[in-house]
């Protein structure tokens, strides 16, 4: 067992922050998400080795989904502005700092190496329906 | 590396896509045929495959297929045989939800719900076809070596779970 494992079973279980709620999302390694209220500023919630629920993310945006690549190195949210319809990809580094925001994202995915991300562009029209575009970017 | 294939040169609009560890291969579905493809990133080469889904497990040996909506769900072996109906036989009278989560190589992290607010999550092994843990509320994360699972519980308190029975 990993040391950080072990600092996850000595100390949980942990009370999270009230405003975190059902929404959750896998992360990879030793992280994990939460998002805010469909509706809501998007938020995501890092559970540190010390047992605490730290705020790691807040978009003014609703945040739909969220992964970490293979190593944790780095994190990706897809945030999704509903008046508009517009889906953004944001990767966000250790620190919370965007490193690269992409338009008009469907799907995407992190590929073995920590740094290989794979993701389908798309449009959104009103009603939520997702008309993909036929990109393929990775 | 940034490569961009557009709808022009792979002649179809791919749509949802996923990446295989087993293989490192990207999986990916055409949106109007639903034909599986399997993307070489070295050789940049695309090839249509048989398979019926995406998602694989991380030993490659199984992968589910669930269509972009999330609407539907089927599991299978890697030479496309269907046991969707020998997982049902594990989760017993619930419904199986279609976008369950692979954990360590052959085991699968499976939602399932026999009424609107009565929902569980599995740990399938489908080596032994058997559930080897029932999770209550919902799973945040899991450690790098898939033993233990983060849960967010109704109470408001994550605790964890173990995959397997120690």
């Amino acid at each position: 067992m990993k040391l950080t494992t072990l600092f996850f079973v000595i100390f949980f279980p942990l009370a999270i922050a009230k405003e975190a709620n059902h929404d959750v999302y896998f992360g990879g390694n030793y992280y994990a998400y939460v998002t805010g209220q469909p509706q809501a500023s998007g938020r995501i919630y890092v559970l540190d080795p010390s047992g605490n629920a730290r705020l790691f993310y807040e978009d003014r945006n609703n945040v739909e989904s969220i992964h970490s690549s293979t190593n944790g190195e780095f994190v990706s949210a897809l945030v999704v502005e509903r008046i508009s319809g517009e889906r953004t990809l944001k990767v966000l580094s250790r620190s919370a700092k965007v490193l690269v925001s992409i338009k008009n994202v469907y799907r995407y995915a992190w590929g073995p190496l920590a740094t290989s991300l794979v993701y389908v562009t798309g449009s959104v029209r009103e009603g939520g329906r997702v008309l993909p575009e036929g990109h393929l970017a990775l | 590396m940034f490569v961009i294939l557009e709808r022009e040169k792979l002649g179809f609009t791919a749509i949802d896509l996923a990446w295989a560890q087993f293989d490192t291969m990207v999986y990916f579905v055409n949106y109007e045929t639903g034909d599986v493809y399997q993307y070489d990133v070295l050789k940049k080469r695309a090839n249509k495959t048989s398979h019926k889904g995406i998602h694989f497990s991380q030993s490659g040996h199984y992968y589910f297929s669930s269509n972009y909506d999330g609407l539907t769900f089927g599991l299978f072996t890697n030479d496309n045989t269907e046991i969707t109906s020998e997982l049902r036989k594990i989760v017993g009278r619930f419904a199986i939800e279609p976008e369950p989560v692979w954990i360590n190589q052959n085991s699968l992290l499976v939602k399932v719900r026999n009424s609107e607010r009565n929902a569980k999550w599995i740990v399938c092994d489908l080596r032994t076809m058997k559930a080897t843990q029932e999770v209550e509320g919902s799973p945040l994360g899991i450690t790098s070596d898939g033993s233990r699972i983060a849960v967010y519980g109704k109470s408001g308190v994550i605790q964890w779970a173990r995959t397997v029975d120690e």
